[in-house]
């Protein structure tokens, strides 16, 4: 245990004590300024101290908060123009109509943030420059004060001002000399306001909470920060400061028009060089870009065009040098911060404590038992409630988070740890999984991250990378002959995504749709009565417990459940068979595998054998860049200890290459289990995923399987929920999925297997000297009849793999049998082909729904594309128009959508290859019905004698409603 | 029939933004480079063709073809010098280096060229018009139009049948698997950038033939391109001649009722659009 009380957090630095002092005095001393100072330094330091509010709002909105607006001159120009509104029109005193101005400039900014803010990245900053263009021209409506050609400030305005005249007397000035210092005192104050204003807030939590949603918005939701709310914050208030300053501005210039007012040159380019010259993202930056800037205007002041020309320049070098600019150089170089506003952890071992990322900064002293109380989180940590709890935010929780946000669903999901998987475990993303993505809308997000199905397959079979390749098996679907089978399976293709990758996507959508996610926040214990579910959480950021009611709760924790095992859910099978280890490495191996693409090597050598998945791997992980081997230890051993030597020394060996640069960046142990539930749930509780089949990745079904289980459970809550199905229909998760998920397991521990017979054949598995071993492997290349037998089995040997990689009928051909399925009296069809191994669609009741294109609007759409999406689908065709009043009238009986698809000639739906004429296996009167997963949960051959009573019938069972 | 001149109007209108924003399209859509000076460079454009018919004596088309070639060069170049630099994930760089340039060639061209409002001449042709029926249309608008057609059905064949067009859609839809495939990323980002500025260097054609210019203009026109782009959506060309359109339309109607609104309800317009469908009328959709 590590001693906590030799660390403290700090917030305060050794030059921030000094500095903050000399800072009062120099505001002190620029306040005396014109009692002394002529009246053009004045102007100069005017000048300077604007660009410094504008500046600091600035790097409020884009530094902190991420904002990158182009449109803030539309404050500083509403600011000047209410103003003069306000002064001339109302007769208001000037500076109590500059402080107006800024309040309705605020008051102003929160419809725009309504329409900017639907905005995001590059729409966002062109959608605040359209918002500052629209004001303009409405600005330049305003007749009364000189429309398009804008007015002057009257002298009289000026002259009557209590401040002005006060001034005028005490430092005996005339009355436009009088009206600058007034000006210069107003942005003074200001400048403070802000520069101290932010400071302020910048070390509040809501603060550390901005920058943390400029780090990472996922990351900082699951601190609990509310993203918008902090946004709109900052946004209103650089919008009020904006206006403020744009209100003393064009009081200080006396005369204004709508283009100098709402200058996007002036007003924005400029303060956006001012903030990235000086440093973005700290508040010395702004305040040293704006002298910077005044020092080079008046350097150049006599060549205006030519200023303006370096300006742009000097700008775009220190982005492009210098992005942290001149203070963030200064400060990675002397650590030195003159308004600290990060937290640091002091404490023997901290050598460098400046963090760079806040949330991380909470997040990571955990393991010095920081506690929650020297963070001061100001609010109290509250009860939440909601209607679907979710732990964990893998595959599993993931999907089921986004499903039930897609289904509207209100839903919590927790995660122990800061960020979603940090390993590349899981890769195979399957067709039905990537049907899923797309029905979700993040397909496309999907396949620009992933690796090809033509680049997959490629799986190689050798003594090593570099050494003799003993056979090769074109996998996921790339023989020739497998092509069309996965071809004509689905709208989709199989691809490769590594978790760490695959998760971001799908939780980052379940969150954009509306799940509220907790991070570092571990699930302690449940307990549940006839109405809710009770979890008691841990915040360990705050080390806080708190409680979460919610309607049903699922357990999506992984292989190492502790809600399947608090819920008591009978397991069979055994943990823990085999010891594997993780190693991620970076080398480019393209020489190696540039002219045999694929995935998966698979290294046959001695030892290679022991432990692990069957055989030694090399796998893809970026291509070809990054890898990750897999190989094995025996699981009575424990995990070895493993260095980085150790680690490269196994790479090596694998590769079979001493000179190539490789380097290790990860290690991890894990085992091979063969387990699964006999239950899946229990009460309101629902677990999926690893927390309920536990097996290795041979097969790649564990991702698949756990996005597959949320596709199943999440319609049949939302039904439940909404009152519209009985609850009943819950028990049906776990009639479908338990044999599914009981299949799996057993399927890819069979895989491991697999590959004994091959070490064997090769003479492998005897003892010997490597020379022997050699001599084995060699013997069959001999002209002997034994080796030709040999040769052959290896080449059986091999061809079987393809239930590891091939398993199209494993990968798509689940069929489910429960209450939420009808039979229609047909036998279950024959299975022409290996059912493993090839997938055989059918309208079977249970089955998927086969998958054909068909035409809508001339646009080639796929059946699959017309089913899902949270609502029953009936398919019929031309003369099965019946059907179409049925489903209407069902949909007004039991209050959910089913949407009635006729498919025909002349219908909005063709058929235009005749192939779901085949594929239907129903007469054109008869029907199919699709519940929201896509499986197929009812049919007619032929249209019912009343198929109003027969739809409302096969209904009212599925949906248990009786 | 005043509303049926004034949607014809707004039509051929908007095939003068699309010209201006397809090179922006272009650029957003494969290397998604939002760059704040494209209508600065367009001005730069007019400029080039105008120095070619009044100091080098060319006609028009000939200065037109010469401007083409030098955007093309300067685009190769600062996109491969410069602006390479600045893609990545965040947002900044790239906003502040094309404002820094969008500054500089403002300047620059002032210094070369005064503020005095420039116009190119093409020798009567702006004022001859067609009849159809009770309509007259300007023959420079219907060419414009139809030139905004040519530039992308070229565009197009360019993209979907040559080789250099299938390596720019493999770097749009996935640069790394796209270098993977052996496509030099830098390069072919270049590659676009240059031919965007070839038809920046035609939008600047017509933008200096259809209205006066000076070197200040070039942001409001920047505007307008981007609003063609992301009311459009950035699923293809057309849906930028789409939105192009939209935008003229709303300028010709908003001017009708006042002509102080053309502007202002092209924005609104827009704003609306982005509210209603953040992704454009007609974004690049699955399947
Ligand atoms: C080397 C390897 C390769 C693999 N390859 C493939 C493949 O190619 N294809 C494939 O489909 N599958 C593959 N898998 C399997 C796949 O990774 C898992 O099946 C999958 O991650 C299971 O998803 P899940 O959501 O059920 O669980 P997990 O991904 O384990 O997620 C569980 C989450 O719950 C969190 N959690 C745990 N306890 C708590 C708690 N008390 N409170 C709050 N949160 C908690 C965890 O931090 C974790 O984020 C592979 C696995 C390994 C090890």
């Amino acid at each position: 245990m590590i001693d906590s009380a030799k660390y403290s957090v700090e917030n305060s630095t050794r030059a921030s004590r000094i500095a903050l002092p000399v800072l009062a005095l120099v505001v002190v001393a620029l306040a005396l300024a014109p009692l002394a100072a002529p009246r053009s330094v004045i102007l100069d330091l005017f000048f300077v101290l604007y660009l410094i509010v504008l500046a600091q709002c600035w790097n409020l909105l884009a530094g902190y908060g991420g904002l990158v607006s182009v449109g803030q001159q539309a404050y500083v120009g509403a600011g000047a123009y209410f103003t003069y509104g306000a002064s001339i029109l109302l007769g208001l005193d000037p500076l109590a109509a500059v402080v107006v101005a800024g309040i309705a400039g605020a008051a102003l900014s929160i419809p725009t943030a309504l329409v900017v803010f639907r905005l995001q990245g590059a729409y966002f900053a062109i959608g605040t420059w359209v918002a500052a263009e629209v004001y303009r021209l409405i600005f330049a409506q305003w007749k009364d004060l000189g429309g398009g050609t804008g007015t002057s400030l009257p002298s009289s305005v000026a002259k009557g001002m209590a401040g002005v005249s006060w001034t005028k007397s005490v430092l005996d000035l005339k009355t436009s000399a009088a009206r600058d210092v007034v000006s210069y005192w107003f942005i003074l104050a200001l400048a403070v306001l802000v520069v101290g204003a932010s400071y302020w807030f910048l070390r509040s939590r809501r603060g550390l909470a901005l920058s943390a949603i400029r780090d990472n918005q996922a990351a900082a939701e699951s601190v609990g920060v509310d993203v918008v709310r902090s946004k709109m914050a900052v946004y209103v208030f650089a919008s009020f400061g904006a206006a403020l300053a744009g209100g003393i501005i064009f009081f200080q210039k006396a005369s204004i028009t709508p283009d100098s007012a709402f200058s996007v040159i002036e007003w924005t380019a400029f303060v956006f060089f001012v903030v990235v010259i000086g440093g973005i993202g700290t508040l010395e930056g702004p305040i040293i870009g704006a002298i910077i800037l005044f020092a080079l205007q008046n350097w150049l002041s006599d060549y205006a065009t030519w200023y303006l020309i370096l300006l742009g320049a000097v700008a775009s070098a220190v982005m492009l040098v210098a992005p942290k600019g001149i203070w963030g150089f200064v400060q990675a170089k002397y650590d030195f911060s003159i308004f600290p506003t990060r937290r640091r952890l002091i404490g023997p071992d901290t050598p460098v404590p400046d963090y760079t990322r806040p949330v991380q900064e909470l997040a990571t002293p955990e393991p010095v038992g920081i506690r929650g109380s020297d963070i001061r989180l100001e609010e109290p940590m509250f009860d939440i409630e909601t209607d679907v709890l979710i732990v964990g935010s893998g595959p599993a929780g993931g999907s089921a988070a986004a499903l039930l946000s897609a289904y509207g669903v209100p839903n919590v999901m927790i995660e122990k740890y800061s960020w979603l998987a940090n390993t590349p475990r899981a890769h195979i993303t399957n067709q039905r999984t990537m049907e899923i993505l797309r029905e979700l809308g993040i397909e496309e997000d999907a396949i620009a991250k992933s690796v090809p199905q033509e680049l997959m397959g490629n799986n190689v079979f050798c003594t090593s990378l570099a050494g003799e390749e003993i056979g090769r098996l074109l996998t996921w679907g790339n023989h020739p002959s497998r092509r069309a089978d996965y071809d004509l399976a689905s709208p989709c293709r199989i691809c490769d995504i590594p978790q760490t990758l695959f998760e971001p996507i799908v939780v980052g959508k379940a969150m954009e749709m509306g799940t509220i996610a907790r991070f570092k926040t571990e699930y302690v214990s449940h307990s549940q009565d006839a109405s809710s579910v009770v979890a008691t959480v841990r915040d360990r950021v705050a080390d806080q417990t708190y409680r979460i009611r919610s309607k049903y709760m699922i357990g999506a924790d992984g292989a190492k459940s502790a809600v399947a095992e608090h819920l008591g859910l009978p397991m069979e099978g055994r943990m823990g068979i085999e010891g594997s280890m993780n190693i991620e490495f970076e080398a480019d191996l393209s020489r190696y595998v540039a002219h045999r693409p694929s995935v998966l090597y698979w290294v046959f050598q001695p030892g290679s054998n022991i432990g692990g998945i069957g055989a030694g791997v090399i796998r893809m992980v970026r291509p070809w860049s990054k890898w990750l081997s897999i190989y094995g230890y025996l699981v009575e051993d424990g995990p070895p200890e493993l260095t980085d030597a150790d680690a490269e020394r196994i790479v090596r060996q694998l590769v079979g290459d001493d000179e190539i640069p490789i380097k290790i960046t990860r290690k991890s142990f894990w085992t091979v289990n063969n387990m699964s539930a006999r239950r899946f749930s229990k009460g309101r509780v629902f677990c999926m995923g690893d927390a309920v089949h536990r097996h290795p990745p041979s097969n790649g079904l564990g991702s698949n399987t756990s996005v597959q289980d949320a596709y199943n459970l999440s319609w049949k809550l939302k039904l439940v929920l909404d009152g519209k199905a009985g609850e009943s229909l819950l028990d049906t998760y776990n009639e479908e999925r338990q044999p599914i998920g009981r299949q799996i397991v057993a399927r890819a521990n069979k895989s491991i297997d697999d590959y004994r017979p091959i070490f064997e054949t090769l003479g492998l598995t005897d003892p010997g000297s490597p020379e022997d071993i050699k001599r084995r492997m060699e013997a069959r290349k001999q002209p002997t009849i034994e080796a030709e037998a040999r040769r052959k089995a290896l080449n059986r040997y091999i061809r079987r793999k393809s239930y590891e990689f091939n398993c199209h009928g494993v990968e798509l051909g689940q069929r489910y049998a429960s209450q939420a399925v009808i039979p229609d009296g047909t036998p279950e069809p024959e299975f022409a082909r290996d059912r493993e191994l090839y997938y055989h669609p059918t309208t079977w009741p249970g089955a998927h729904l086969p998958h054909v294109w068909v035409e809508a609007r001339k646009k080639k759409v796929s059946t699959i594309d017309l089913a899902g999406r949270g609502r029953f689908t009936l398919f019929t065709g031309i003369s099965g128009s019946g059907w179409v009043e049925a489903g209407a009238r069902a949909q007004a009986e039991f209050g959910i959508e089913i949407r009635v698809i006729q498919i025909g000639p002349g219908c909005e739906i063709s058929d235009t290859f005749g192939d779901w004429a085949l594929a239907s296996e129903v007469g054109d009167s008869g029907c199919v019905l699709v519940r929201p997963d896509c499986h197929v949960s009812w049919r007619r051959r032929e249209l019912a004698a009343n198929p109003s009573e027969a739809l409302a019938g096969a209904m009212r069972q599925i949906l248990a409603k009786r | 029939m005043i509303w049926v001149d004034t949607i014809v109007q707004g039509i051929m209108l908007g095939g003068l933004y699309a010209l201006f924003a397809t090179g922006l399209s272009l650029i957003f859509g494969i290397m998604r480079l939002v760059n704040l000076a494209h209508g600065d460079f367009m001005v730069l454009g007019a400029f080039a063709v105008l120095v070619g018919v009044e100091s080098l004596g060319l006609g028009i088309i000939a200065s037109a073809i010469l401007a083409g070639a030098f955007m093309f060069v300067l685009g190769y170049a600062l996109q491969h010098l410069l602006l390479n630099r600045t893609l990545g994930k965040d947002l900044l760089p790239p906003l502040l280096v094309t404002f820094g340039l969008s500054i500089i060639i403002q300047n620059g061209l002032l210094e070369g060229f005064s503020a005095d409002t420039q116009r190119l001449k093409a020798g009567g042709f702006e004022e001859v018009s067609v009849q159809f029926g009770a309509i007259s249309v300007g023959a420079m608008p219907i060419l414009t139009f139809c030139s905004a057609v040519v530039v992308i059905l070229l565009l197009n064949w360019l993209f979907y049948r040559t080789e250099t067009g299938r390596a720019f859609r493999a770097t749009s839809d996935d640069p790394v698997t796209a270098q993977l495939m052996g496509i030099d990323n830098n390069r072919i980002f270049s590659l676009a950038m240059a031919l965007a500025m070839v038809v920046v260097a035609i939008a600047g054609l017509y933008l200096g033939a259809r209205a006066t210019f000076d070197p200040l203009i070039g942001p409001s026109r920047l505007i307008f391109a981007f609003e063609a782009v992301i009311i459009g959506g950035l699923g293809s060309l057309w849906g930028t001649l789409a939105g192009g359109v939209v935008l003229g339309l709303a300028q010709a109607i908003g001017a009708q009722v006042n002509p102080e609104w053309q502007t202002l309800a092209g924005h609104i317009v827009f704003l609306a659009v982005l509210i209603v469908k953040p992704r454009g009328l007609f974004p690049r959709t699955a399947g």
